[in-house]
This record gives C-alpha cells, sequence and structure tokens, in this order.
C-alpha cells in the first residue's frame, strides 16, 4: 500500500505520546469504525470505537509486537464490540448469502449452460497503476466502498485495503472463512460493475 | 468441466490462491480455452490489486480531535 503519512513511531506510541496517538487515531479510526459497524451495527460503533480508543491509550504501555500494530487495534476493537454486543443483547442481521448473489453476475449474463452471452467488457485502463490515476474513478469507488452493506465493506477494508489474512479476519468478525470469501467476492464485484462503466462512459 | 459462470463465482478464490489443487487444475484448464473467462479474472485481479494500491483513508481532524478529548477526560 502506498502511505504518504510518517511511519508510526512504536516507541513513542507505547509512552502514549499525544502527537504520535494522533497519528495512529487518524489512520485506523475510519476503518475501525467500519470493523465495528460490521459487529455491533451502525449506531453504537462510533461509540464502542471512541471507548476502544480509550482502551487501546492505556494498553499501549504494555504493547509487546508480537502482532502488528493495526492487528493489535482491530483485536483490540473487535473485543470491545462483542461484548457490547452481548451485553446489549443485540441481533445484528447477517446479510443472506442465498438468492441474489451479486447483481454482476445474474444469470442473463450467461446462456443455459452457464458459459457467458454478455461477457465483461474490455478495459482499456488495464492495469492498477492506470487505474490509479484517474481522479474522478476514485471519487466513484470511495463512493461505492461507503455505501457497501457493513459487513461486507469491513471485510473488504481488512483484506483488499488493510491485507489483513483471512483467518484474522474471521475471528475479527467472528464468522467463517466461506463467509468472508464470499462477500470479498461481492465487494469487488461492486467496484468491477463501478470501473466497467467507467471505462464504457468515463461516469461513475 | 467448469463452464463460465462456475469460473467467475471462484474469480477471487483463484486469484487470493484460496483454491485446493483440483479446482486449480479446473480453472488452468477453462482459462486456457475461454478468453472471456481471462478477461473476467484478470478484471478481478486489477481491482484487487489497484485497492491494494490506493491510499489509506484517513480520519478528518474533526472525528481525531473527538477521540483525544475522549482521552483526555479525567477519569
Amino acid at each position: 500500500m502506498e502511505d504518504t503519512t510518517p511511519p508510526l513511531d512504536l516507541e513513542k506510541l507505547k509512552q502514549q505520546d499525544h502527537a504520535s496517538f494522533e497519528q495512529l487515531v487518524a489512520l485506523y479510526h475510519r476503518q475501525l469504525v467500519a470493523v465495528a459497524r460490521a459487529i455491533i451495527g451502525d449506531s453504537l460503533a462510533e461509540e464502542v470505537v471512541q471507548e476502544g480508543w480509550v482502551s487501546v491509550y492505556r494498553a499501549l504501555p504494555k504493547f509487546e509486537g508480537r502482532s502488528a500494530v493495526k492487528t493489535w487495534l482491530y483485536t483490540i476493537i473487535s473485543n470491545e464490540a462483542k461484548t457490547r454486543l452481548r451485553k446489549e443483547k443485540r441481533i445484528v442481521a447477517l446479510e443472506d448469502l442465498g438468492g441474489d448473489d451479486d447483481g454482476y453476475l445474474s444469470d442473463d449474463r450467461f446462456n443455459a449452460v452457464g458459459h457467458w452471452k454478455n461477457p465483461a467488457p474490455d478495459w482499456h485502463l488495464d492495469s492498477p497503476d492506470q487505474l490509479l490515476e484517474e481522479e474522478h474513478l476514485q471519487k466513484c469507488i470511495d463512493h461505492t466502498v461507503s455505501i457497501l452493506p457493513d459487513q461486507q465493506k469491513a471485510v473488504f477494508i481488512l483484506r483488499d485495503i488493510e491485507q489483513q489474512a483471512l483467518s484474522e479476519i474471521c475471528n475479527i468478525l467472528d464468522v467463517t472463512d466461506s463467509y468472508v470469501r464470499v462477500l470479498l467476492h461481492r465487494a469487488r464485484l461492486k467496484l468491477m460493475q463501478v470501473i466497467d462503466r467507467y471505462q464504457e462512459t468515463g461516469e461513475c | 468441466m467448469l463452464n463460465c459462470k462456475q469460473v467467475a463465482h471462484q474469480a477471487s478464490d483463484y486469484v487470493d490462491r484460496n483454491v485446493n489443487g483440483w479446482q486449480r487444475f479446473g480453472m488452468v484448464v477453462h482459462l486456457f480455452i475461454c478468453k472471456h473467462c481471462r478477461r473476467f479474472v484478470q478484471h478481478v485481479r486489477i481491482t484487487r490489486d489497484f485497492m491494494g494500491k490506493r491510499e489509506h483513508e484517513v480520519a478528518s481532524e474533526e472525528e481525531v480531535k473527538k477521540v483525544m478529548k475522549g482521552i483526555k477526560k479525567p477519569e
């Protein structure tokens, strides 16, 4: 991942240095809220993360660096959200994995024997670097990610943006490996749909 | 032999190497003969790699201030 921000100073963080902590918050707050939202739902996610940051701050002097800081953060927030979920006795509905798969791979794109009837269009921008140069496309992508269903969004952020291992994601969200893989594929398909449209029309 | 629909549904697992040997073999054979699926799988790969290269989304100043306010609160 290309990151223009200065690297985190772990020693300063362990000393609870405020400037370093602010940097940590800036880097991970939104991603942590997305993860909390997937576990406990929208209404309590911000509050859980807010409380989670206090726990993180207090625990920093004891951070031993056995895992990456971001994995440690996700684990703390996920534990906070799960504890809160039990306390509130809330049930957050999982997405329905049956039925409509993803739109992008709907039945009308394939013929009766499962071969493409309506294949994916050619992309003239056909490398990650070329896509990165398209400013308007970045806005389309940001918007699409922002409106992904909560669990899809959390899985997508954790895997494709934060590059967390599948097993870590299962632990963080308390879901199965196959469920994570289905959600990830669906999220990617939604983005591919946006990229298809952008390549054809120059619009979202 | 896999059809295009099955390949399209397994495309993320294939590019992430989350398939076993037989599944991989089935995908490779199909991709060898099907240009539409090769393109589709390539799009999945480009999308994944593109997202991994994008800049990290950072919180706004207000969001950071709100968190820091909570940290500074007396116990």
